[in-house]
Protein backbone atom coordinates (compact mmCIF):
# COMPACT_ATOMS: atom_id res chain seq x y z
CA UNK A 1 0.00 0.00 0.00
CA UNK A 2 1.16 3.47 -1.08
CA UNK A 3 1.75 5.35 2.33
CA UNK A 4 0.80 8.66 2.85
CA UNK A 5 3.16 10.94 4.88
CA UNK A 6 2.33 14.76 5.59
CA UNK A 7 4.95 17.27 6.68
CA UNK A 8 3.40 19.77 4.69
CA UNK A 9 1.82 21.60 7.79
CA UNK A 10 3.11 24.76 7.51
CA UNK A 11 0.67 24.91 3.92
CA UNK A 12 -2.37 23.55 5.63
CA UNK A 13 -3.74 21.41 8.26
CA UNK A 14 -6.87 18.93 7.84
CA UNK A 15 -9.63 19.89 10.31
CA UNK A 16 -9.96 18.50 13.46
CA UNK A 17 -12.42 16.00 14.64
CA UNK A 18 -13.72 18.70 17.01
CA UNK A 19 -14.14 21.38 14.82
CA UNK A 20 -15.76 18.97 12.25
CA UNK A 21 -18.60 17.79 15.36
CA UNK A 22 -18.97 21.36 16.13
CA UNK A 23 -19.27 22.89 11.77
CA UNK A 24 -21.71 19.91 11.35
CA UNK A 25 -24.11 21.22 14.26
CA UNK A 26 -24.34 24.60 13.44
CA UNK A 27 -24.78 23.39 9.50
CA UNK A 28 -27.54 21.53 10.88
CA UNK A 29 -29.20 23.40 13.57
CA UNK A 30 -27.97 27.27 13.24
CA UNK A 31 -27.34 27.93 9.82
CA UNK A 32 -29.73 30.97 9.62
CA UNK A 33 -28.44 34.50 8.65
CA UNK A 34 -27.47 35.50 12.22
CA UNK A 35 -28.64 39.35 11.15
CA UNK A 36 -32.11 38.28 10.74
CA UNK A 37 -34.96 38.77 13.60
CA UNK A 38 -36.81 35.76 13.47
CA UNK A 39 -36.47 33.02 16.42
CA UNK A 40 -34.48 30.55 14.36
CA UNK A 41 -31.79 33.79 13.43
CA UNK A 42 -31.80 34.66 17.16
CA UNK A 43 -31.24 31.12 17.72
CA UNK A 44 -28.37 30.79 15.41
CA UNK A 45 -26.87 34.25 16.81
CA UNK A 46 -26.73 32.90 20.19
CA UNK A 47 -24.54 29.66 18.96
CA UNK A 48 -22.24 31.73 16.81
CA UNK A 49 -21.98 34.82 19.12
CA UNK A 50 -20.88 32.33 22.29
CA UNK A 51 -18.01 31.05 19.74
CA UNK A 52 -16.76 34.17 18.92
CA UNK A 53 -16.62 35.25 22.78
CA UNK A 54 -14.80 32.41 23.88
CA UNK A 55 -12.42 33.03 20.78
CA UNK A 56 -11.90 37.05 21.43
CA UNK A 57 -11.10 36.00 25.43
CA UNK A 58 -8.73 32.83 24.24
CA UNK A 59 -6.86 35.74 22.28
CA UNK A 60 -7.35 38.27 25.34
CA UNK A 61 -8.69 41.36 22.80
CA UNK A 62 -11.16 43.44 22.86
CA UNK A 63 -14.30 42.75 21.03
CA UNK A 64 -14.35 45.52 18.63
CA UNK A 65 -11.22 44.78 17.02
CA UNK A 66 -12.11 41.15 15.90
CA UNK A 67 -12.85 41.36 12.09
CA UNK A 68 -13.40 37.87 9.86
CA UNK A 69 -11.98 37.32 6.24
CA UNK A 70 -11.94 35.35 3.71
CA UNK A 71 -8.37 34.06 5.18
CA UNK A 72 -4.97 35.87 5.80
CA UNK A 73 -4.54 37.13 2.21
CA UNK A 74 -7.90 39.04 2.40
CA UNK A 75 -6.69 40.21 6.05
CA UNK A 76 -3.19 41.62 4.93
CA UNK A 77 -4.72 43.14 2.05
CA UNK A 78 -7.80 44.66 4.51
CA UNK A 79 -5.07 46.48 6.60
CA UNK A 80 -2.73 47.31 4.03
CA UNK A 81 -4.93 49.10 1.47
CA UNK A 82 -7.48 50.01 4.38
CA UNK A 83 -5.16 52.09 6.08
CA UNK A 84 -3.88 53.78 2.85
CA UNK A 85 -7.11 54.76 1.92
CA UNK A 86 -7.42 56.42 5.72
CA UNK A 87 -4.30 58.32 5.55
CA UNK A 88 -3.41 59.45 1.80
CA UNK A 89 -0.62 61.66 2.49
CA UNK A 90 1.33 58.86 4.59
CA UNK A 91 2.91 56.91 1.56
CA UNK A 92 6.13 55.28 3.24
CA UNK A 93 6.20 51.41 4.36
CA UNK A 94 8.74 49.84 6.75
CA UNK A 95 8.92 46.19 6.25
CA UNK A 96 10.53 42.84 5.51
CA UNK A 97 11.70 41.25 2.47
CA UNK A 98 10.70 37.77 3.66
CA UNK A 99 6.59 38.85 4.11
CA UNK A 100 4.01 36.39 2.49
CA UNK A 101 3.09 36.84 -1.27
CA UNK A 102 -0.22 38.36 -0.05
CA UNK A 103 1.70 41.02 1.76
CA UNK A 104 4.74 41.54 -0.65
CA UNK A 105 1.99 41.44 -3.94
CA UNK A 106 -0.64 44.66 -2.48
CA UNK A 107 2.84 46.43 -1.44
CA UNK A 108 4.16 45.75 -4.98
CA UNK A 109 0.67 47.80 -6.31
CA UNK A 110 1.06 50.41 -3.30
CA UNK A 111 4.81 50.61 -5.00
CA UNK A 112 3.32 51.09 -8.28
CA UNK A 113 0.90 53.70 -7.45
CA UNK A 114 4.25 55.85 -6.01
CA UNK A 115 4.35 54.79 -2.15
CA UNK A 116 7.95 54.20 -1.32
CA UNK A 117 8.23 50.38 0.24
CA UNK A 118 11.25 50.15 1.95
CA UNK A 119 12.58 46.96 3.58
CA UNK A 120 14.50 46.50 6.64
CA UNK A 121 17.71 44.71 6.48
CA UNK A 122 18.84 41.61 8.05
CA UNK A 123 22.48 41.42 10.51
CA UNK A 124 23.88 38.37 10.75
CA UNK A 125 20.18 36.09 10.01
CA UNK A 126 18.32 39.02 12.51
CA UNK A 127 15.97 42.05 11.64
CA UNK A 128 18.20 45.19 12.32
CA UNK A 129 16.25 47.07 14.61
CA UNK A 130 18.39 50.14 14.58
CA UNK A 131 18.14 50.54 10.75
CA UNK A 132 14.28 50.27 11.47
CA UNK A 133 14.68 52.83 14.18
CA UNK A 134 16.69 55.31 12.27
CA UNK A 135 14.46 54.45 9.49
CA UNK A 136 10.45 55.87 10.44
CA UNK A 137 9.84 58.94 8.57
CA UNK A 138 7.10 61.69 9.60
CA UNK A 139 5.15 59.82 6.43
CA UNK A 140 5.55 56.37 7.33
CA UNK A 141 2.16 54.93 7.44
CA UNK A 142 2.95 51.46 8.48
CA UNK A 143 5.42 48.80 9.83
CA UNK A 144 4.46 45.36 9.54
CA UNK A 145 6.80 42.42 9.80
CA UNK A 146 5.82 38.66 9.52
CA UNK A 147 5.75 37.69 13.33
CA UNK A 148 6.61 33.92 11.90
CA UNK A 149 8.48 33.65 8.52
CA UNK A 150 7.32 30.42 6.83
CA UNK A 151 10.14 28.99 5.40
CA UNK A 152 12.92 28.41 8.13
CA UNK A 153 9.96 29.19 11.25
CA UNK A 154 12.44 32.27 12.03
CA UNK A 155 10.59 34.37 15.10
CA UNK A 156 10.65 38.29 14.40
CA UNK A 157 10.60 40.20 17.64
CA UNK A 158 7.49 42.02 17.88
CA UNK A 159 7.72 43.41 21.67
CA UNK A 160 11.05 45.08 20.56
CA UNK A 161 9.72 46.60 17.09
CA UNK A 162 6.11 47.57 18.96
CA UNK A 163 8.41 49.74 21.03
CA UNK A 164 10.75 51.22 18.33
CA UNK A 165 7.02 52.01 16.58
CA UNK A 166 5.31 53.20 19.78
CA UNK A 167 8.38 56.09 20.06
CA UNK A 168 7.71 57.17 16.96
CA UNK A 169 3.82 56.46 16.68
CA UNK A 170 3.28 54.70 13.89
CA UNK A 171 1.32 51.92 13.63
CA UNK A 172 2.92 47.80 13.16
CA UNK A 173 1.53 45.06 11.37
CA UNK A 174 2.13 41.47 12.08
CA UNK A 175 0.76 38.52 9.78
CA UNK A 176 0.81 36.02 12.57
CA UNK A 177 -0.61 33.11 10.28
CA UNK A 178 2.74 30.88 10.97
CA UNK A 179 3.14 31.76 14.40
CA UNK A 180 -0.63 31.23 15.80
CA UNK A 181 -0.80 28.11 17.62
CA UNK A 182 2.90 27.47 17.58
CA UNK A 183 3.97 30.16 19.60
CA UNK A 184 3.13 32.86 22.12
CA UNK A 185 1.76 36.07 21.06
CA UNK A 186 0.59 38.76 22.62
CA UNK A 187 -1.89 40.74 20.76
CA UNK A 188 -0.50 44.16 22.45
CA UNK A 189 2.40 43.84 20.57
CA UNK A 190 0.77 45.18 17.62
CA UNK A 191 -1.70 47.32 16.35
CA UNK A 192 -3.17 45.20 13.74
CA UNK A 193 -2.73 40.89 12.62
CA UNK A 194 -3.62 39.27 9.98
CA UNK A 195 -4.22 35.22 10.42
CA UNK A 196 -5.98 32.23 8.70
CA UNK A 197 -8.20 29.32 10.43
CA UNK A 198 -6.63 26.30 8.22
CA UNK A 199 -3.39 26.54 9.24
CA UNK A 200 -4.44 25.47 12.99
CA UNK A 201 -7.11 22.38 12.02
CA UNK A 202 -9.84 24.86 11.29
CA UNK A 203 -11.82 24.71 8.03
CA UNK A 204 -10.35 27.29 4.79
CA UNK A 205 -11.88 29.76 3.87
CA UNK A 206 -12.01 32.02 6.58
CA UNK A 207 -9.34 33.97 8.46
CA UNK A 208 -9.35 37.24 10.83
CA UNK A 209 -7.85 40.83 11.27
CA UNK A 210 -7.02 42.26 14.74
CA UNK A 211 -7.55 45.62 14.41
CA UNK A 212 -6.72 47.30 17.82
CA UNK A 213 -7.04 50.92 16.32
CA UNK A 214 -10.36 51.36 14.63
CA UNK A 215 -8.78 53.52 11.42
CA UNK A 216 -9.08 51.68 8.17
CA UNK A 217 -11.56 52.26 5.97
CA UNK A 218 -13.24 48.75 4.51
CA UNK A 219 -12.48 47.30 1.30
CA UNK A 220 -15.78 45.05 0.96
CA UNK A 221 -19.04 47.24 1.58
CA UNK A 222 -22.30 45.93 1.48
CA UNK A 223 -25.34 44.42 4.04
CA UNK A 224 -24.62 44.58 7.61
CA UNK A 225 -22.41 41.92 8.96
CA UNK A 226 -20.30 41.14 12.03
CA UNK A 227 -18.06 44.21 11.50
CA UNK A 228 -18.67 47.45 9.89
CA UNK A 229 -15.64 47.07 8.12
CA UNK A 230 -16.31 44.14 6.50
CA UNK A 231 -19.82 43.08 4.76
CA UNK A 232 -21.38 40.23 3.95
CA UNK A 233 -23.66 37.51 5.41
CA UNK A 234 -21.70 35.87 8.24
CA UNK A 235 -20.76 32.21 7.12
CA UNK A 236 -22.15 30.40 10.74
CA UNK A 237 -20.18 27.48 10.22
CA UNK A 238 -16.79 28.90 9.25
CA UNK A 239 -17.13 31.05 12.13
CA UNK A 240 -17.53 28.34 14.72
CA UNK A 241 -15.08 25.69 12.83
CA UNK A 242 -12.36 28.71 13.18
CA UNK A 243 -12.88 29.47 16.82
CA UNK A 244 -13.11 26.03 18.51
CA UNK A 245 -9.91 25.53 16.05
CA UNK A 246 -7.98 28.47 17.53
CA UNK A 247 -9.66 27.86 21.05
CA UNK A 248 -7.83 24.62 21.07
CA UNK A 249 -4.76 25.36 19.26
CA UNK A 250 -4.20 28.64 22.75
CA UNK A 251 -5.96 26.10 25.21
CA UNK A 252 -3.05 23.14 24.02
CA UNK A 253 -0.47 25.14 23.29
CA UNK A 254 1.98 23.98 25.56
CA UNK A 255 1.02 20.44 24.93
CA UNK A 256 1.04 20.64 21.03
CA UNK A 257 4.37 22.76 21.77
CA UNK A 258 5.86 19.72 23.58
CA UNK A 259 5.12 17.13 21.22
CA UNK A 260 6.25 19.07 18.55
CA UNK A 261 9.43 19.55 19.81
CA UNK A 262 10.10 16.00 20.53
CA UNK A 263 9.36 15.50 16.81
CA UNK A 264 11.47 18.11 15.65
CA UNK A 265 14.68 16.53 18.06
CA UNK A 266 13.24 12.92 16.47
CA UNK A 267 14.06 14.28 13.02
CA UNK A 268 16.92 16.52 13.60
CA UNK A 269 18.42 13.28 15.80
CA UNK A 270 17.82 10.98 12.71
CA UNK A 271 19.53 13.06 9.98
CA UNK A 272 22.34 14.65 11.86
CA UNK A 273 24.37 11.60 11.29
CA UNK A 274 24.17 12.03 7.38
CA UNK A 275 27.12 13.85 5.95
CA UNK A 276 24.92 15.58 3.17
CA UNK A 277 22.15 17.76 5.32
CA UNK A 278 22.65 20.57 7.28
CA UNK A 279 19.61 21.98 9.03
CA UNK A 280 18.82 25.71 8.57
CA UNK A 281 18.13 26.49 11.86
CA UNK A 282 17.78 30.07 13.28
CA UNK A 283 18.73 31.92 16.51
CA UNK A 284 14.60 31.81 17.70
CA UNK A 285 12.76 29.68 14.96
CA UNK A 286 9.30 27.47 16.08
CA UNK A 287 9.94 23.85 15.99
CA UNK A 288 7.04 22.77 14.05
CA UNK A 289 9.16 24.09 10.90
CA UNK A 290 12.53 22.21 10.22
CA UNK A 291 14.22 23.46 7.32
CA UNK A 292 16.81 21.28 5.80
CA UNK A 293 19.58 21.22 2.88
CA UNK A 294 20.53 17.76 1.08
CA UNK A 295 23.79 18.80 -0.33
CA UNK A 296 23.75 18.48 -4.25
CA UNK A 297 20.03 17.99 -4.50
CA UNK A 298 18.08 20.98 -6.00
CA UNK A 299 15.04 21.28 -4.22
CA UNK A 300 12.31 20.88 -6.18
CA UNK A 301 13.41 17.67 -7.31
CA UNK A 302 14.01 16.68 -3.72
CA UNK A 303 10.33 17.44 -3.60
CA UNK A 304 9.48 15.35 -6.07
CA UNK A 305 11.49 12.01 -5.10
CA UNK A 306 10.03 12.73 -2.22
CA UNK A 307 6.41 12.47 -2.86
CA UNK A 308 7.23 9.43 -4.90
CA UNK A 309 8.46 8.27 -1.52
CA UNK A 310 5.08 8.63 -0.07
CA UNK A 311 6.40 11.99 1.81
CA UNK A 312 5.27 15.29 1.40
CA UNK A 313 7.27 18.46 2.43
CA UNK A 314 7.60 21.13 0.24
CA UNK A 315 10.04 24.19 -1.44
CA UNK A 316 10.26 27.60 -1.21
CA UNK A 317 8.34 29.60 -4.19
CA UNK A 318 10.68 30.89 -6.56
CA UNK A 319 11.81 34.43 -7.04
CA UNK A 320 13.67 35.07 -4.22
CA UNK A 321 16.34 37.51 -6.58
CA UNK A 322 18.79 34.29 -7.60
CA UNK A 323 18.35 31.66 -9.30
CA UNK A 324 16.82 28.60 -7.33
CA UNK A 325 17.67 30.19 -4.26
CA UNK A 326 15.97 30.55 -0.78
CA UNK A 327 16.54 33.51 0.35
CA UNK A 328 15.00 32.90 4.19
CA UNK A 329 17.92 30.13 3.96
CA UNK A 330 20.35 32.17 2.91
CA UNK A 331 19.42 35.21 5.36
CA UNK A 332 20.21 32.83 8.15
CA UNK A 333 23.35 30.60 6.75
CA UNK A 334 24.58 33.29 3.88
CA UNK A 335 25.84 29.72 1.97
CA UNK A 336 24.58 29.38 -1.73
CA UNK A 337 24.36 25.66 -1.31
CA UNK A 338 22.04 25.35 1.35
CA UNK A 339 20.08 28.06 0.25
CA UNK A 340 19.78 26.48 -3.44
CA UNK A 341 19.32 23.03 -2.16
CA UNK A 342 16.82 23.57 1.04
CA UNK A 343 13.39 22.02 1.75
CA UNK A 344 10.89 22.78 4.27
CA UNK A 345 9.47 20.19 6.71
CA UNK A 346 6.89 20.81 8.51
CA UNK A 347 5.78 19.00 11.52
CA UNK A 348 2.17 18.70 13.59
CA UNK A 349 1.29 17.53 17.00
CA UNK A 350 -0.46 14.58 15.24
CA UNK A 351 3.12 13.45 13.33
CA UNK A 352 3.99 9.89 14.16
CA UNK A 353 7.90 9.30 14.72
CA UNK A 354 7.00 6.21 12.14
CA UNK A 355 6.29 8.61 9.86
CA UNK A 356 9.66 10.87 10.85
CA UNK A 357 11.25 7.37 9.74
CA UNK A 358 9.87 6.89 6.55
CA UNK A 359 11.07 10.93 5.80
CA UNK A 360 14.43 9.72 6.52
CA UNK A 361 14.03 6.90 4.27
CA UNK A 362 13.16 9.15 2.01
CA UNK A 363 15.64 11.36 2.19
CA UNK A 364 18.61 8.66 2.46
CA UNK A 365 17.31 7.44 -0.94
CA UNK A 366 17.20 10.90 -2.25
CA UNK A 367 21.01 11.01 -1.46
CA UNK A 368 21.75 7.89 -3.12
CA UNK A 369 19.62 8.18 -6.57
CA UNK B 1 20.04 52.32 -25.99
CA UNK B 2 16.76 51.90 -23.34
CA UNK B 3 16.50 50.06 -19.92
CA UNK B 4 13.94 47.93 -19.49
CA UNK B 5 13.39 46.08 -16.38
CA UNK B 6 10.71 42.87 -16.39
CA UNK B 7 9.53 42.39 -12.66
CA UNK B 8 6.15 41.19 -10.65
CA UNK B 9 4.03 42.77 -8.15
CA UNK B 10 4.55 39.11 -6.02
CA UNK B 11 8.41 39.15 -6.50
CA UNK B 12 10.40 40.77 -3.35
CA UNK B 13 13.06 41.35 -5.26
CA UNK B 14 11.49 43.50 -8.15
CA UNK B 15 10.25 45.20 -4.98
CA UNK B 16 13.36 46.21 -3.64
CA UNK B 17 15.54 46.77 -7.08
CA UNK B 18 12.13 49.57 -7.54
CA UNK B 19 13.30 51.28 -4.25
CA UNK B 20 17.16 51.21 -5.26
CA UNK B 21 16.15 52.58 -8.55
CA UNK B 22 14.57 55.85 -6.58
CA UNK B 23 17.63 55.93 -4.41
CA UNK B 24 20.42 55.40 -7.82
CA UNK B 25 17.54 58.21 -9.73
CA UNK B 26 18.51 61.09 -7.08
CA UNK B 27 21.55 60.48 -8.55
CA UNK B 28 21.41 60.03 -12.29
CA UNK B 29 18.10 61.82 -12.46
CA UNK B 30 17.88 60.96 -16.16
CA UNK B 31 18.33 57.28 -15.88
CA UNK B 32 14.34 55.91 -16.42
CA UNK B 33 13.99 52.12 -16.98
CA UNK B 34 10.76 51.16 -18.20
CA UNK B 35 9.57 48.85 -16.19
CA UNK B 36 7.63 45.78 -17.56
CA UNK B 37 4.97 43.74 -15.31
CA UNK B 38 5.12 40.10 -16.76
CA UNK B 39 1.43 39.61 -15.30
CA UNK B 40 0.01 42.72 -16.59
CA UNK B 41 2.32 43.00 -19.54
CA UNK B 42 2.18 39.19 -20.46
CA UNK B 43 2.63 39.94 -24.21
CA UNK B 44 4.72 42.48 -24.09
CA UNK B 45 7.10 40.60 -21.58
CA UNK B 46 7.05 37.70 -23.27
CA UNK B 47 8.90 39.05 -26.23
CA UNK B 48 11.76 38.90 -23.71
CA UNK B 49 11.17 35.31 -22.85
CA UNK B 50 10.95 35.73 -18.57
CA UNK B 51 11.98 33.38 -16.58
CA UNK B 52 11.39 32.58 -13.24
CA UNK B 53 14.17 34.58 -11.42
CA UNK B 54 13.16 38.02 -11.50
CA UNK B 55 13.35 40.73 -12.10
CA UNK B 56 15.63 40.72 -15.48
CA UNK B 57 17.61 43.86 -16.67
CA UNK B 58 17.68 44.27 -20.12
CA UNK B 59 19.85 47.04 -22.57
CA UNK B 60 18.10 46.92 -25.90
CA UNK B 61 19.60 49.02 -29.00
CA UNK B 62 17.81 51.64 -31.41
CA UNK B 63 16.67 48.52 -33.47
CA UNK B 64 15.78 46.55 -30.79
CA UNK B 65 18.32 44.05 -30.48
CA UNK B 66 18.77 42.86 -26.79
CA UNK B 67 22.58 43.62 -26.03
CA UNK B 68 22.66 42.76 -22.63
CA UNK B 69 20.35 40.75 -19.96
CA UNK B 70 20.94 40.14 -15.87
CA UNK B 71 18.72 39.06 -13.60
CA UNK B 72 18.26 39.08 -9.87
CA UNK B 73 18.92 41.34 -7.19
CA UNK B 74 21.27 43.15 -8.30
CA UNK B 75 23.17 45.74 -6.03
CA UNK B 76 23.24 49.50 -6.73
CA UNK B 77 26.87 49.81 -8.10
CA UNK B 78 26.67 46.65 -10.02
CA UNK B 79 23.10 48.54 -11.71
CA UNK B 80 25.32 51.60 -11.93
CA UNK B 81 28.15 49.78 -13.22
CA UNK B 82 26.36 47.82 -15.94
CA UNK B 83 23.30 49.84 -16.84
CA UNK B 84 24.49 53.59 -16.18
CA UNK B 85 27.86 53.33 -17.31
CA UNK B 86 28.26 51.30 -19.94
Amino acid sequence: MFMMNYFDYSATTPISDRVNEVMQRCERDFFANINAKHEMALQSKLFVTGYINRMIQALNISESSLVFTSGATESNNMILFGLAKSYPGKRHILTTSLEHHSMISPLGILQKEGYDIEFIPYLNGELDLEVLKNSIRHDTLLVSVIAVESETGMIHPLKKIKAICDEHQIPLHSDVTQAIGKTEIDFQDVTYASFSSHKIYGPKGIGACIIQKQDIKPLIVGGGSLSKLRAGTPPNALIVGFAQALIDSLEHLHERQTLVNQRYQYLVEQVSSLDQIHINQPKHGVKNICNLSIAKSKRNQTIEKLSLYGCFASASSACSGQEDLSKAVFNITQNQDYASTSIRVSLSHMTKLEEIDALVEGIKKVINT
Amino acid sequence: MKVIILSAIWCPACLIIKSTIRKIQKDYPTFQPQFIDIDEEEILASKYEPLKILPIFIIEDENGNVIKRMSGELKKDVIEKEFIHV
